[in-house]
């Protein structure tokens, strides 16, 4: 059965209205067993309009976004050698020279960006024309394209990549740019777990940057959702909290988790957060254990594990153990000399011994 | 000297043109180099110093050829000669074709002749020179080799400090990762060869901020043996660092997979842009490559985690420490190592006070009959916990098994001093003395027999049987030199004969002790005991010197308090006011946190009272409180706002009856002849006036001074209307007593009592002192009249009680449910042992049970009041209701016994007597033992009619048996006896008596 449909005139000139806003464009639609080269005239109502190739007669095929999903097509844009060649240049470091051929090929795939959910290279293209932006730093044009891109739909690894953008422009203190495309991320709706997970992943880097709102907004928007990350992500709620300096908030966080043992992911983050809290109720006691036992149950690699042994030598130092706190002291600072903690560490240290270096 | 070999092979070949040259040259280089290099070197001659491009041209051509030729030669003969004689030409074009696209071949093959020809530091730079210049043209396996011979060669020329910047830079990520980790690695051999440790823990540093190092399974286990050296040198530190830092093996395992799905996924949604693909799939090939490295690796976590805990311990890092080993404990049971790991996380356990878990621990390992490592020491220190929270169950239970089965171990002494003290401490001595002496007869070779003995000792020495306690501390002494019971049993054969009341021989052996054990912690009780022998001798300077050294020895607070407070009693007694100020105004300022510093305070309003001053003793009452109210450890506050409404109250009386008495005595004769000449008004008045002082009572006694003026002045009969009426001024004695009673009524506090404490609490409650504010309104309701509900108090009062305040909060709440009120009184008793408060609890308690009809339990807290708190001002009444329990428990024999008690103390001499033995009579006539019953209602009317309403009892009880009896003269005689007796008209049975006998 063909999947191609003629329609009727009436149609057609609807089509030809929504056609003016997307170029036509060489696809090739690949289905497991067979291969049609097409034009591409445009999206409407979740179906992909397109027209034989050749001169344009009228008739165009209407095919829903979510059958071809069945149907396992791949959406493949047909690009000039040009476009391959400027890949090549940006990969070898030549961000500019590689611009207007890559600009060429991504700008007219913006307005199908609803096709993203395809299986294809359009995505990877307009992430292409976003490396270029992003290595020329035209900030602005980088994020109007970016706010384009279907973070629910895209393939999941767009939004590590716009969260990456996002972060650039911090570093190139876009504030405004940056707010745009954080508030596209964090207003996408409908996200799966693995996006979710990909938005968990940026809020960690917010948190790590001491960027504690913008952290705070995205595991809002994680927790929210029933998933393998809402736990974690309301631990982070309750931490960024902390550190915004709520009051109540990272309590009822904590109380709304549920019950956690010592194998549940997570367990030393609470035990951390409950640490914070106790500490800034002078609660010592309580805090060295949720500090000692947190620390236990967490490895090296967790984001939070400097934090944890820091914690842990001050609760030492604070009762006087002050060759347990030098040797935890030490060891934060040695081991993640680039974190914060490490920072904190040394501080203490030259408070605690005049020989900071000897070990 | 290479040059020189290399040119000593020329031969000249005239007859050959160059082109020749070349192709013989070209010809046998490829098989047949040795033949070759002749023509080349020859070719090298001809063109030396040619100017044309073309010639410039085959010279530098045929100079690289002549470097390969001998590389070639020296590859099929394998003498490094050949080798040697390579290195010019690669110098000369290196030197000199630094354009050539073929340089950094140069360079490498230079670098390879050196090493093989085992010219190992040139090799180094050469390698070095190749790594500056052209590390990032290399393909990975070129790079790796070049690296492995750089380590090699600089090993061999000793020069491994030159190369730490080249393998340093080929760390960075920029390389791949085969390269990276290879430097690292090489590093690290580098850093522990050389034991530089700086070097060391910036590796670790890297490793630790580099996930590709971080996940390497190399690296881990690298980390792992590192640190293994590091403690069996036993450098914590150092170890503790490189075991945190190691990931168990399921970690990178697991990480390993994450980014294997990830790629997967990725080449299966097809997306990618199609360049790439060969990169993905390449990725996929090593990780899975990785995958099943990690999976035929050894497991090495569990000892991991078992090396990380051991070293956090001996780190002193003992909070960590402690979770690592439940951790031990939670995630291997079955390791061969567990009986370890319990006994250390019970160990950190109490030391991080986490005595629950400890013990759960501890008892876990017990529970277990396969483990026997470490069952000693942690059923030692189970036993030592179950003391010190006073779980004598678990603690005899425990002692107990241990005993019996290791009698002989030195630690079984250890377990009877737990079992002895833990019950000691608790007042459970007879248990101590029911099993102790079987102990000792059971295993007499024992090795706690010294411990048995001192107990025992001890528990004869409270329960008051001094002569077997001295027999215990003496067969110790005797038979125990060596044991660490030895001094104090010395000490405590002291206390034995100061308990029998030896003290001749108890002061030689305490000052005997202080100087021969001047270190022992006892020294402050010995001199608590040579202070009390002092005062019994009315050694007043040496009992206070003694006392005075109670605190600079470091006694404990109560020794301190009963020295300060029998050094105040001594000084009071002495009227040496001054000092006894100075003396508990010290104690104030050293322990102003003592439970017992308003006991301080009341003393000294006491002292500030007999000095007559009675506005400084009322300032102080206030201070106390106001000082010490909110604290509810002890009473001694409450007892302040008692003495406050007390002392007020007695003053106000002396005044108001002293002065009503005087002026009546004064102004009215009949009222005056009747006191002086009728002895016994004179007494009665006294005893409904009891706020005459007894100075004023004294003084009109026959032949006092003031008795003998006013006799003079006064008729004993004939006296019209009031009489004679005289002047208080004619009185000095008494006009002195007036104005002294006058002046003491002057200083009372212009604010009554209630609306001064109405003031307090507002304070208090403005102040957020709720336990002050608590224990004002049991002043108030108790003294003052104000109402309290128990709807006002709840749990938030009970947790803000004193142990008074708690008595006084269950008597509120017995009015709406008694059951409300036990467990408070219970609480209050256990909070206050000792005082007074329990004593007045334990009455209150039996009263509940008496009213619930459980007359037993009754008798038994009578019979505690009785035997514990014999001073108690309601002990005649407790022994008189523990009578009544008895009896309505039908238990008459045993309530005769209860009231002959009473009749007993002669202190108590009284109506309580006549009451005793009425009673007694009851209990004969409940036995049907009516002659003896007869006897003590006889007893009661004949000896007490003084106390008409029992004596009236006796008569109608006694005179009912008569006429049951049939004997009705005895009967009406026994009436009369009564209605004519003075003052049995005050009975209320008067009426039923005189009917009974006109009915007769």
């Amino acid at each position: 059965m063909s999947i191609i449909k003629q329609i009727r005139p009436i149609v057609w000139l609807l089509l030809w209205v929504s056609a003016l806003q997307a170029a036509e464009l060489n696809v090739r639609l690949q289905y497991p067993m067979q291969a049609n080269d097409v034009i591409l005239t445009g999206v409407e109502n979740n179906e992909m309009v397109m027209r034989p190739k050749g001169r344009d007669s009228g008739g165009r095929a209407y095919l829903n976004i979510d059958e071809l999903l069945v149907q396992r097509a791949t959406l493949l844009f047909l690009f000039p050698q040009a476009y391959y060649t400027a890949v090549e240049q940006m990969e070898q470091g030549k961000p500019t020279a590689a611009l207007p051929a890559i600009q060429k090929a991504a700008q007219p795939l913006l307005d199908y960006m609803p096709l993203a959910v395809l299986p294809g290279n359009l995505t990877p293209t307009v992430l292409s024309y976003l490396d270029v932006l992003r290595a020329t730093q035209r900030w602005d044009e980088a994020v109007q394209v970016a706010t384009r891109i279907p973070l629910n739909v895209a393939p999941a690894s767009t939004l590590r990549y716009v969260g990456d953008l996002t972060l650039d422009l911090h570093e190139a203190n876009q504030t405004k740019a940056l707010d745009r495309l954080h508030a596209h991320i964090v207003q996408t709706r409908g996200m799966s777990e693995e996006r979710l997970s990909l938005a968990m992943n940026l809020a960690d880097q917010w948190r790590e940057r001491g960027e504690y709102l913008r952290a705070f907004e995205l595991y809002q928007k994680v927790q929210i959702t029933e998933g393998p990350q809402q736990t974690l992500a309301r631990l982070w709620v309750a931490y960024c909290s902390f550190y915004l300096g709520h009051e109540v908030v990272p309590e009822v966080f904590l109380e709304v988790l549920p019950d956690m043992d010592v194998n549940t992911d997570g367990y030393s983050l609470r035990e951390l957060i409950k640490a914070r809290l106790r500490i800034r109720e002078e609660s010592f006691d309580a805090a060295m254990r949720s500090a000692a036992e947190g620390k236990t149950y967490s490895n090296a690699v967790d984001p939070w594990y400097p934090e944890l042994l820091y914690t842990v030598a001050l609760l030492y130092e604070q009762r006087g153990m002050q060759e347990a706190a030098l040797a935890a002291y030490r060891e934060v600072s040695i081991l993640f000399s680039d974190s914060p903690w490490a920072a904190e560490s040394i501080k203490a240290l030259e408070n605690l011994t005049p020989d900071v270096s000897a070990l | 000297m290479t040059r020189l070999f290399a040119e000593a092979q020329v031969s000249a070949f005239p007859e050959l043109d160059l082109p020749t040259l070349g192709q013989r040259a070209e010809s046998s280089f490829a098989t047949n180099p040795e033949e070759a290099i002749p023509y080349m070197i020859e070719i090298r001659g001809r063109l030396s110093g040619a100017a044309s491009d073309e010639y410039g041209s085959i010279y530098k051509e045929n100079i690289y050829m002549l470097g390969l030729a001998h590389m070639n030669w020296y590859q099929r003969s394998k003498d490094i000669k050949h080798l040697a004689a390579a290195i010019p030409y690669w110098e000369e074009f290196i030197n000199h074709y630094i354009e050539d696209e073929r340089h950094p071949l140069a360079v490498f093959n230079r670098a390879d002749s050196y090493f093989g020809s085992e010219q190992w530091s040139q090799a180094v730079d050469g390698y070095l020179h190749v790594l500056k210049v052209y590390s990032f043209q290399l393909d990975e396996g070129e790079l790796k080799g070049v690296l492995q011979r750089l380590v090699e060669a600089a090993a061999l020329a000793e020069r491994k400090e030159d190369i730490d910047p080249a393998l340093w830079k080929c760390t960075a990520t920029d390389y791949p990762e085969e390269i990276r980790l290879f430097c690292l690695n090489a590093l690290f051999d580098r850093a522990l060869e050389g034991g530089a440790l700086d070097d060391l823990l910036k590796l670790v540093s890297v490793i630790n901020q580099d996930r590709g190092f971080r996940y390497d399974l190399g690296i881990n286990l690298r980390l792992l043996s590192v640190g293994d050296r590091f403690e069996s040198e036993e450098r914590y530190l150092e170890a503790g660092l490189l075991f945190s830092m190691v990931l168990p093996v399921e970690k990178l395992l697991y990480s390993v997979e994450n980014a294997l799905i990830e790629i997967e996924e990725t080449l299966f949604r097809k997306q990618y842009i199609a360049s790439k693909k060969t990169t993905l799939e390449n990725q996929l090939v090593r990780l899975r490559a990785k995958r099943e490295a990690l999976v035929a690796a050894p497991k090495y976590t569990a000892n991991l985690r078992w090396r990380q805990a051991r070293v956090l311990r001996l780190m002193g890092r003992t909070y960590e420490a402690f979770f690592a080993f439940r951790r031990l404990i939670e995630q291997y049971p079955q390791h061969q190592h567990v009986e370890q790991f319990r006994y250390a996380a019970f160990l950190q356990g109490l030391e991080c006070n986490y005595i629950s878990e400890a013990v759960r621990i501890g008892e876990e390992y017990l529970e277990q009959p396969a483990y026997v490592l470490f069952e000693k020491p942690i059923a030692v220190q189970l036993a030592n916990i179950y003391r010190k929270d006073g779980n004598l169950d678990k603690l005899s239970f425990i002692a107990d098994e241990f005993l019996h089965r290791f009698p002989y171990e030195p630690v079984a002494a250890q377990m009877t001093h737990n079992l002895g003290q833990g019950l000691f401490v608790k007042g459970r001595t007879e248990e101590i003395l029911e099993t102790f002496p079987f102990l000792a007869e059971e295993f007499p070779d024992g090795a706690f027999i010294d411990s048995v003995d001192y107990w025992s000792g001890m528990a004869y020495l409270f329960s008051g049987d001094f002569e077997n306690g001295l027999v215990a501390f003496e067969r110790l002494i005797e038979t125990h030199p060596g044991s660490v019971y030895f001094q104090e049993a010395r000490f405590r054969r002291g206390v034995a004969f100061f308990g029998m009341s030896e003290y001749t021989t108890a002061r030689e052996i305490f000052e005997s002790w202080v100087v021969e054990a001047l270190e022992h912690p006892l020294q402050a009780e010995a001199h608590v005991f040579l202070g009390d022998l002092d005062a019994m001798d009315a050694e007043i300077e040496s009992a206070l010197a003694n006392y005075a050294k109670v605190e600079t020895l470091g006694g404990s607070q109560a020794l301190i308090d009963h020295a300060y407070f029998e050094s105040s009693s001594l000084l009071i007694a002495n009227q040496r006011y001054e000092a006894h100020d100075e003396l508990l105004t010290r104690y104030l300022d050293r322990f102003p946190e003592s439970p017992a510093a308003a006991e301080a305070v009341l003393r000294l309003a006491e002292a500030d009272l007999e000095q007559g001053h009675i506005s400084k003793a009322f300032e102080r009452y206030r201070d106390g409180i106001e000082r010490f109210g909110n604290t509810i450890e002890a009473d001694h506050v409450d007892q302040l706002m008692d003495a406050w409404w007390k002392t007020d109250a007695e003053v106000r009386d002396t005044y108001q009856q002293s002065k009503a008495f005087v002026d009546q005595l004064l102004a009215d004769e009949a009222f005056r002849s009747e006191i002086l000449y009728n002895r016994v008004a004179q007494i009665r008045y006294f005893q409904s006036h009891p706020g005459i002082p007894e100075s004023i009572q004294s003084a009109l006694t026959i032949r006092q001074p003031l008795y003998e003026d006013l006799v003079k002045k006064t008729k004993q009969e004939g006296i019209n209307g009031t009489g004679r009426r005289l002047d208080l001024v004619d009185y000095r004695a008494l006009d002195s007593e007036m104005v002294a009673i006058s002046r003491s009524q002057k200083q009372l506090p212009v604010t009554l009592p209630k609306d001064a404490f109405k003031e307090l609490r507002e304070e208090a409650l403005a102040n957020g002192q709720a336990a002050l504010a608590l224990r004002l309104l049991r002043a108030l309701n108790l003294r003052g009249g104000v109402e309290v509900s128990p709807a006002e108090l709840g749990q938030t009062e009970v947790d803000l009680a004193s142990p008074a305040t708690l008595v006084w909060i269950a008597t509120i709440e017995a009015t709406a449910d008694p059951l409300l009120a036990r467990p408070l009184l219970e609480q209050a008793i256990e909070r206050a042992p000792g005082t007074m408060t329990a004593a007045e609890a334990m009455f209150f308690l039996a009263e509940l049970e008496m009213d619930a009809a459980f007359y037993d339990e009754a008798a038994d807290y009578f019979q505690r009041i009785l035997d514990d708190y014999f001073g108690y001002e309601r002990a005649p009444q407790a022994a008189m209701l523990r009578g009544d329990s008895l009896f309505s428990a039908r238990r008459y024999e045993d309530a005769i016994e209860a009231y002959s008690i009473i009749i007993n103390q002669r202190d108590w001499r009284g109506q309580i007597w006549a009451e005793a033995t009425f009673k007694i009579g009851r209990c004969f006539l409940e036995l049907n033992q009516l002659g003896k019953a007869q006897g003590f209602f006889e007893r009661t009317y004949l000896a007490y009619s003084g106390y008409p309403s029992w004596s009236g009892k006796a008569v109608l009880e006694s005179a009912t048996l008569l006429e049951d009896q049939g004997d009705k003269v005895s009967a009406k005689n026994t009436y009369e006896f009564f209605l004519n007796a003075p003052n049995s008209v005050e009975s209320p049975l008067y009426e039923v008596v005189r009917q009974r006998s006109l009915a007769l």
